[in-house]
């Protein structure tokens, strides 16, 4: 199984959100790093097929032979969860994991198997039957990530999982995260060092629309907050 | 569906059945001032996901877009239809209004606000749209009373109307595929 960027590029009237970024991604935890406006979210939402890349192209092999899959099927095989994102206010967290199950083309028995399960997962089970407007900011985001594996995805996309959830939640999100990367790519877009230095086995940092550093944790000699905080240190200073 | 839209619906064939139940002549306008409101309702589910935020996780879904728009606006289309039946038994048991009648004071004010509606949504994205549909559905409200003075000074010939309605029809059908092409414009390429 394999993600293939080759040269993806987004390009908005007078600025480049993302230039020419090749990679071949594998299952695993990948974490996007970068700073406020360095590009994860448009290179998320070009993977996820919500925008068109300017050029370039994102092809996925789900087996050795399928090099081009159909766009049900990679669709099928997509998670993501959007850095925000909003709900319908009549609907409980049960009602919005069964309609986002029923977008995924999941029958109802089993989204009912799996809204229950997940619900328990990200520990919505007792407000499941309360409407999403009541939520609060951590509580929304848990059933966001509740949303995004409903279909045990191959791609898992994530844009900022971890804002607005608490230390203790944050520890059950990276192991979470660390179990679903043993069978399918992850991809977490974060500007929190301690989130990817846990559980990203491959680290890409972003900045200005293109990559600065694609590696494994352990290819930095020095502290990975230090580094980061170093090639970023032009932009915070402006 | 939620609560309020039923309710409202059943205010709505409520006061349908007492009109057809008074034998006012007056009621047709009452009834044709009133069908271009329910315009209101389909474009709002129409662009709830866009209202609510929710298009972003709907355009990841397995079901593309432009798939989910189609279905969208096959169901409210559906639902258009039995309205517009509806209220066509209703005149004609109100006020034995032909099938022409029916067309003018009805059936085409409701399509030039379902039209205007679909002009605004495609155009005008944000949650504040919505009073720009609640705009075009107040002119369409409007309409009968135009083509009432228009009849009193001469009754078009079934041609015309048909013509008319033939032209909104059209607009409205270029204005569904414009609507369905933005979502194209999203979508994802596989190239």
């Amino acid at each position: 199984m394999e993600l293939i960027l080759n040269q993806v590029t987004k390009q908005y009237p007078g600025t480049v959100a993302v230039d020419r970024i090749s990679a071949d991604l594998r299952p695993g935890v990948i974490g996007l790093l970068g700073s406020n406006g360095a590009g994860k979210t448009t290179l998320m939402r070009m993977i996820c097929g919500i925008i068109k890349p300017t050029s370039g192209t994102i092809r996925f092999r789900y087996d050795n032979d399928t090099l081009n899959v159909s766009e049900e099927m990679y669709r099928d095989a997509l998670g993501y969860l959007p850095q925000d994102f909003g709900y319908y206010p009549d609907f409980t967290g049960r009602k919005f994991l069964m309609y986002m199950a029923a977008l995924k083309g999941i029958d109802k028995r089993t989204a009912k198997r799996k809204c229950e399960e997940l619900l328990k997962t990200v520990s919505l089970e007792k407000a499941a039957n309360k409407k999403i407007k009541s939520y609060s900011g951590g509580m929304k985001q848990r059933l966001g990530i509740a949303q995004a594996v409903l279909n045990d995805p191959k791609i898992l996309i994530l844009d900022e999982p971890t804002a607005g959830l608490d230390p203790q939640e944050r520890v059950r999100f990276r192991n979470l995260i660390a179990e679903l990367g043993k069978d399918a790519i992850v991809i977490f877009s974060t500007h929190i060092v301690s989130d990817v230095e846990h559980v990203a086995d491959r680290i890409i940092m972003m900045k200005d629309g293109v990559v600065i550093f694609d590696g494994k944790g352990t290819d930095i000699r020095e502290d990975l907050e230090s580094f980061y905080l170093r090639s970023f240190e032009g932009k915070e200073n402006e | 569906m939620g609560l309020k839209s039923i309710l409202t619906g059943a205010v709505l064939v409520a006061l349908l059945l007492m009109a057809a139940g008074t034998e006012n002549t007056d009621m047709v306008w009452v009834i044709a001032s009133f069908a271009p409101a329910c315009v209101l309702t389909p474009m709002v589910l129409l662009s709830r996901s866009e209202r609510f935020g929710m298009e972003e996780l709907e355009a990841a879904s397995r079901f593309s877009l432009r798939f989910i728009r189609i279905v969208r606006m096959f169901i409210l289309g559906i639902f258009s239809l039995l309205l517009l039946l509806s209220v066509g038994i209703v005149l004609r048991i109100t006020a034995a209004a032909s099938v022409m009648e029916h067309m003018m004071l009805v059936v085409f004010p409701y399509l030039v606000s379902a039209y205007g509606a679909m002009l605004v949504t495609r155009k005008w994205h944000g949650k504040e749209n919505i009073f720009g549909v609640l705009a075009v559905c107040i002119f369409g409200g409007l309409l009968p009373y135009a083509e009432r003075s228009i009849r009193l000074s001469g009754r078009p010939t079934n041609a015309v109307i048909l013509l008319l309605t033939a032209m909104i029809l059209g607009a409205m059908f270029r204005e569904c595929r414009l609507y369905v092409k933005e979502s194209e414009n999203l979508s994802w390429n596989l190239s």
